[in-house]
């Protein structure tokens, strides 16, 4: 018997003497309880739209260090933490993080950063929705050579459950701090804007993509709600994307123009942006 | 794609790999509710990341990656229960049992302690190769790297397995004679 038949032979059982195993009891109620849990959002890539940064000014919330997407990191990496809450990775000249808890303890956090030599590097938590916790929401730092990139979506290819993931040049130097979501208290005020139409948010599945203007402020009102405006300007050099421009007044709203977008800072307020007229101009800026 | 899309692909991905995970889960654990455990938390995880999981061979391959993970968590400690999958624990404690009076039988003449010898890293290379039939291509989708440094790892892990179980089965026979000896009186 030759070496790979006495391997194949130590196997408990082979994937041929499981035929049929799919359609059990035990693997339809399963099926079953899977697709209904529920599946967070998908994870709203940060610094795609410049949108995000503005508001986060808005929300004195700056990201100091710019954060980047790039579609994947994975290659030649190393593995050099790993707890409940975290995975490091050294891949090259850069920390790689993998963040697994959805309301994580900071010193838990600090801790395994102190393990890997980024002694300076600290962990601010900030109000989020519920339906996004955990996410990487920025990035601080003092060294200028240093640089953040954002990796969350693809991270569970790397870490089981995997919440989101960024990583950060290993010679970082001075005092740095990332920017984790945590699911709000009732009735918090989020530090970082949710789609208003989520699940438990002040609209939860009233639709205004879309609608007018003048429409969607109606449907806000009769929600007991108040509206602000922002408009999203294109970005002039013809990139995908655009630009927000917050507190609006209501007198530079075209009634007619559709609603991108419906957000809420969970405190009565329900942010319209809105898609400006082609003959539109826009302000100094944008 | 909706939410019903979603469903409907994801049901065909389960029904389709269900098989070849729940082997690989099997294979490499010791109690059902541990292979219960990486099959269900495996596919949770594709339901959840459905818009990421790469349609046909390439989904499989992805899962198994998936599984891998998992069952490192698993092996730090880490378990997360978002089902309660007690059918599915019930029906591999019915294909533990049937397989265990074969298992135990197969192990002598030195293959376990030649296993025992191997590095986590060559067992899976084998395991991958030799229990799901994957191809050096396959292998490297899985473990991430390419398809040279998987080919070659496969042959260093086969050499390696090949020299332990020399090494185990000599030393088999010399602890096997004094039982013998005994049976013989």
């Amino acid at each position: 018997m030759n070496n790979d038949l006495i391997f194949k032979n130590r196997a408990r059982v082979l994937d041929e003497s499981l035929a049929g195993s799919a359609s059990t009891a035990g693997a339809d109620a399963l099926l079953t309880q899977i697709i209904s849990l529920e599946r967070p959002p998908a994870r709203r890539r940060l610094m795609l739209s410049p949108r995000r940064a503005l508001l986060g000014v808005a929300t004195a919330a700056a990201l100091a260090g710019a954060i980047v997407v790039v579609p994947s990191l994975f290659g030649t990496s190393e593995q050099v933490y790993a707890s409940q809450a975290v995975t490091i990775d050294r891949v090259g000249d850069e920390f790689a993080f993998y963040f697994t808890e959805g309301d994580p303890d900071p010193a838990e956090l600090e801790k395994a950063f102190h393990e890997v030599g980024l002694n300076n590097l600290t962990v601010e938590l900030i109000p989020v929705s519920p339906r996004e916790p955990g996410s990487v929401f920025g990035f601080e730092k003092s060294d200028p050579d240093a640089t953040a990139t954002f990796t969350g979506s693809s991270c569970p290819e790397r870490v089981a459950d995997c919440i989101t993931a960024f990583s950060v040049t290993a010679d970082i130097e001075g005092p740095a701090a990332v920017r984790l979501g945590r699911p709000a208290e009732p009735g918090e005020k989020y530090a970082h804007p949710a789609d208003a139409s989520w699940p438990g948010e002040a609209l939860a599945g009233v639709k205004l993509t879309g609608r007018p203007a003048s429409e969607a402020a109606r449907v806000v009102r009769e929600h007991g709600l108040t509206v602000a405006y922002a408009l999203d300007w294109p970005l002039r050099n013809g990139d995908h994307g655009f630009r927000s421009e917050l507190d609006v007044p209501a007198s530079r709203i075209d009634p007619g123009r559709p609603v991108a977008k419906a957000e809420s800072y969970n405190d009565g307020v329900i942010v319209l942006h809105v898609v400006p007229g082609p003959a539109a101009t826009p302000p100094p800026g944008f | 794609m909706n939410e019903q899309d979603d469903r409907s692909r994801f049901e065909a991905v389960y029904r389709q790999t269900y098989e070849q995970i729940l082997g690989y889960a099997v294979r490499r654990c010791s109690s059902p509710e541990d292979a219960a455990d990486i099959v269900a938390e495996t596919y949770v995880i594709a339901w959840r990341r459905i818009a990421e999981l790469p349609h046909g061979e390439a989904g499989k391959l992805w899962l198994y990656g998936v599984a891998r993970r998992v069952l490192a968590n698993h092996r730090r400690g880490e378990r997360r229960r978002l089902t309660r999958h007690t059918e599915l624990t019930d029906e591999l404690e019915h294909l533990y049992a049937a397989h265990s009076h074969q298992s135990e039988q197969d192990g002598a003449n030195g293959v376990d302690e030649a296993l025992d010898l191997l590095a986590d890293s060559d067992r899976e290379l084998l395991a991958l190769a030799l229990w799901e039939g994957l191809d050096p291509g396959e292998i490297a989708h899985v473990l991430d790297c390419s398809r040279n440094a998987a080919r070659i790892r496969l042959h260093r892990a086969r050499r390696r397995f090949a020299k332990a179980l020399e090494k185990t089965r000599s030393s088999a026979r010399f602890a096997a004679r004094p039982l013998i000896e005994k049976e013989s009186r």
